[in-house]
């Protein structure tokens, strides 16, 4: 096995680096793969660039117009909420709930479905089963509605979102690498190992898991997309995260009673929802062709 | 020729690709004479099935098709406007492909199939009249129970049938060409001769002309009257089957027939032709086949014409007519 | 699909909606602490009283005999006493419910007629100026959040330009005899013609905002499944018979196209249910959507408990009849 393996490992290896070479190829998704860096680096350094304290409210600057509008001022930028808060900065400071929920949801979701997958397609069998039934029935709760009630029974908060977010989610990357895993466990390498007499985990982890990683990249950056979104409908809703912590989604709601007065409120908080979710998407899209054609569909 | 059916001269098609620019299909001259049966033989990507379907303008674009003439019964089928071109096809020229089951669409039952072919070209003819037709096809192709397998899918059909099905609805309006596109490869080898026998059948019973395009050379030596040999998007002999086949002139010919078991030599060794059909975006310069030649010599750089050989024959090679 | 197939499908659904009714009675365990004391809130009641209503909702009884009786209760669709409003919860969904098929039917219907056209001409003029609007319109689709697109339009057409209302289903003095409970309808049948126009100025926008949505996604599955058919030589066969351009595409690949786009859109019309409960907020639309998320703030647990066993159940339908949908458009699999 360690005289057939470095070769495996290495033609492996030169596939991802010429994987990456075509992503980099593609210049749009290099572009949003950048947006998204970004992002990181805005929510990673919020309390240096954030113009204004995000939760210093001060009521003569209620409902304060962007800079550009009659009435704006250039230190408040994009105006101020209905508690004259800057909006800019809790903008800022909205993009950490986003970045922390969307990365630590994925890689919940990702490091138990990947577990969950490989043992179901390896092991098959009872095992198998009881997954994948568990996978139907979640399954069979509609996009969001799962979370929200969730969220209903558990109360608001941080830590309570990412776990009703993560509950159904792990079930997408538990089905891909389940196929995946069936589909592997047939191959030569594969056969090769178990004929030397590697132990099934050892199979699982050091044999099939490296092999289908590409796929669950995918997959985990793709729904990287949807459970922001997520994330930004339930704080929409009020069950997300609580004042006074800003979040996108509940900026937005926040805006809702002064449409017809003041459009700012709720237009730039959804304006960064849609360009951070769009380039995880272009990205991720990106990513998807250059790794894995055969999801290109 | 005048007393040709189907006459192509200059024939070429080109597609762009990342690669560069690819002629799939280089200066093709061919002929069709009328209830005759043409071979046209090559490797895949020789250029024998985009050759036909330029004829047809199913090229689709980026697809470029040029062509000095294409002359069909007195017409320039160049020059036709999209739907005089969609007159033709289907009523006049009619085309089978390889594989049945790819061809037929799954979600449509046969009569539908045949029918709106039928309507296509005599919009005048009613449903009932159409699908009397449509049965009359499939008893001529011998299908048994025409009647009822009228409203079956392709895929409740054996391949075989299926086969047949395609040759009753490419048949449906009596075309005076055929283009039997690989018509074999995906069959078994039982039913191969079937179909072809068809095929003789019908060109029989409708008095019409078919191209027979194949890679196997033995199909085309035992059906057709002529052949064309192509290779890397040129006709690279053509004569009549029985002359091409005993004396060939083209080293290329002489390859393809060392490759092929024969009945009668049943002891002689196979001889694979040497070498790879080259790159379609970096072609040889002067003969194409001339990096593969075991005869090639200093002029086959230079650029080659389909030089006359006898009365009835042609050869792309320098060494053409200095053979016996 | 015969008969019999056609039983065993319905058969497999069993054991997920029986997991499904065990995950949704289970979300009432979760919530920590004494639902009874939740739900009564800030309220000042005395032992007595938590006491009968924890009789009541049957919470004396072990977990076992609970679920029992949820189970059977969900199947006759006695879901018990809102305590909110105090009527059956069974009766307050059904009275909500109108609205939210309506919305979402219309919704469907702009979603269908927006991505099938667009999703088909991108993919016969593919890499035309066309298809890269409709590609990057899809993508933007996909990546817009339901709710601040919802306000987007309100902002536009309501603020700005006083053409559509904010919100609500029907303007005042407009409402008609309920008939059949679609106000699009009801209105038709009271003979309203200004009733009913009121009322689909008042649907305009939450459908736009949940059928756009829906649309780019389809889209994007009609283009995909569309360029895949006009590649196959089932298309070629057809051009060469001599038929007409639109014939070939319009039903030789369509036909075929039609059967992942139609499986698509009978699971989306499930996700519209969800998207359902934000727009439902966003425009003020009485629907079961908006009902449940008030619910959840009045800690009205019954009712979310039904609502969201509804969801789910409808959910795992639709799914059941895009499976049913796949097989009568592809002659294949109907046997």
């Amino acid at each position: 096995m360690s005289v057939a393996l470095p070769a495996l490992r290495a033609a492996e290896e030169s596939i991802f680096v010429g994987n990456l070479k075509t992503f980099a190829a593609n210049r749009l998704a290099t572009i949003s793969a950048l947006v998204c860096l970004g992002f990181c680096l805005l929510a990673l350094l919020a309390p240096l660039l954030a113009p204004q304290d995000p939760y210093e409210s001060d009521l003569l600057r209620r409902l304060q117009p962007p800079a550009w509008e009659e009435g704006g001022e250039i230190g408040f930028l994009l105006g101020c909420d209905a508690l004259g808060r800057d909006i800019l900065s809790r903008m800022i400071y909205g993009t950490r709930i986003s970045i922390v929920i969307g990365i630590a949801v994925v890689l919940i979701a990702t490091v138990i479905g990947t577990c969950a997958g490989l043992l179901a397609g390896y092991l098959r069998g009872p095992v198998d089963v009881v997954i994948s039934r568990v996978c139907d029935i979640l399954l069979g709760f509609p996009y969001l509605i799962f979370a929200i009630a969730l969220m209903a029974m558990m109360g608001p908060g941080l830590q309570n979102i990412i776990l009703a977010l993560a509950y159904k989610e792990w079930v997408l990357p538990c089905r891909v690498v389940r196929a995946e895993t069936l589909a592997a466990r047939e191959q030569d390498y594969v056969e090769a190992a178990r004929a030397l007499g590697a132990s099934r985990w050892h199979i699982m982890g050091r044999e099939i898991l490296p092999n289908i990683l590409s796929p669950v990249i995918v997959v985990a950056t793709f729904r990287m997309a949807h459970i922001i979104i997520a994330e930004a409908s339930l704080s929409f809703l009020g069950l997300g995260v609580q004042p006074p912590t800003a979040s996108w989604g509940s900026m937005v709601a926040d805006g809702r009673a002064f449409l017809l007065d003041a459009w700012w409120v709720s237009t730039f908080p959804g304006l960064a929802i849609l360009a951070l979710v769009l380039a995880i998407n272009v990205a991720s899209q990106g990513l998807r062709d250059a790794f894995d054609p055969r999801l290109a569909r | 020729m005048n007393a040709s059916l189907l006459s192509i001269r200059g024939l070429r098609t080109s597609f762009p690709t990342r690669r560069g620019l690819v002629q799939a299909v280089d200066g093709v001259d061919l002929d069709v004479r009328p209830g005759e049966c043409l071979g046209v033989v090559g490797e895949s990507g020789s250029g024998k099935s985009v050759t036909f379907l330029s004829v047809l303008g199913l090229v689709r674009p980026p697809g470029r098709v040029e062509a000095d003439a294409i002359g069909f019964l007195g017409r320039d089928l160049s020059r036709l406007s999209p739907s005089e071109m969609r007159a033709v096809r289907g009523r006049e020229i009619a085309v089978t492909m390889q594989d049945a089951l790819t061809a037929l669409n799954p979600s449509f039952t046969v009569e539908t199939q045949i029918v709106e072919t039928i309507e296509a070209h005599d919009p005048s003819v009613g449903r009932k009249a159409a699908r009397t037709r449509a049965i009359e096809m499939l008893r001529l192709v011998g299908i048994p129970d025409a009647e009822r397998r009228l409203s079956a899918y392709p895929h409740q059909f054996s391949g075989g049938m299926r086969q047949r099905v395609m040759v009753a609805i490419a048949l449906a309006c009596r075309p005076k060409l055929l283009i039997a596109d690989e018509p074999t490869t995906a069959l078994d080898v039982t039913i191969q001769s079937q179909v072809l026998d068809l095929i003789d059948d019908m060109r029989a019973t409708l008095g019409m002309s078919v191209v027979l395009i194949t890679h196997d050379l033995g199909i085309v030596a035992e059906r057709c009257e002529r052949v064309a040999v192509m290779y890397a998007g040129q006709v690279v002999e053509t004569g009549p089957t029985r002359q091409v086949v005993e004396t060939p002139v083209h080293p290329y010919t002489r390859g393809l027939l060392r490759s092929m078991p024969r009945l009668s030599h049943l002891d002689a060794p196979l001889l694979p032709i040497d070498g790879q059909v080259p790159d379609p975006t970096r072609l040889p310069e002067g003969c194409r086949f001339q990096p593969r030649c075991p005869q090639a010599i200093e002029e086959c750089l230079q650029p080659i014409r389909l030089r006359p050989v006898s009365p009835a024959r042609a050869a792309r090679c320098v060494l053409a007519g200095a053979e016996p | 699909m015969t008969p019999l197939r056609l039983l065993e499908r319905l058969l497999q659904l069993v054991p997920v909606l029986l997991g499904i009714s065990v995950i949704v009675f289970a979300m009432m365990a979760l919530t920590p602490g004494d639902p009874v004391q939740i739900m009564l809130g800030d309220s000042l009641a005395n032992e007595a009283q938590k006491e009968s209503l924890r009789r009541d909702m049957g919470l004396d009884l072990p977990v076992m005999e609970r679920f029992v009786r949820f189970l059977g209760n969900a199947v006759t669709g006695n879901f018990g006493l809102s305590f909110f409003h105090r009527r059956p919860v069974g009766e307050i969904i059904l009275e909500r419910l109108p609205a939210t098929i309506e919305l979402t039917l219309v919704s469907l219907v702009i979603a269908i007629l927006v991505a099938i056209p667009l999703g088909v001409i991108a993919a016969v003029r593919r890499d035309s100026l066309l298809d890269r609007l409709a590609t990057v319109g899809s993508m933007l689709g996909v990546s817009m959040p339901g709710f601040w697109f919802g306000i987007l339009l309100i902002l536009l057409f309501a603020v700005q330009l006083h053409w559509l209302p904010v919100s609500g289903r029907i303007g005042f003095g407009q409402e008609v005899p309920a008939v059949t409970r679609f106000v699009l309808v009801d209105a038709l049948i009271a003979g309203r013609l200004d009733s009913f126009l009121d009322a689909l100025r008042h649907i305009l926008l939450p459908a736009v905002t949940l059928g756009l949505g829906m649309a780019a996604l389809l889209m994007r599955v009609t283009r995909t499944a569309m360029v895949e058919a006009l590649a196959q030589d089932y298309v070629v066969f057809a051009e060469a018979k001599g038929l007409s351009r639109a014939r070939v595409i319009g039903r030789h690949a369509l036909k075929n196209a039609l059967i992942p786009t139609v499986t698509v859109a009978a699971i989306e019309t499930g996700s519209l249910l969800g998207g359902n409960m934000i727009v439902e907020t966003v425009f003020g639309w009485p629907g079961l959507g908006r009902l449940v998320v008030e619910a959840i703030f009045t800690r009205n647990y019954p009712l979310v408990q039904a609502a969201v066993l509804l969801y789910a159940v409808t959910y795992v339908l639709l799914n059941f009849v895009a499976d049913l949908l796949y097989s009568v458009l592809n002659p294949k699999v109907r046997l």
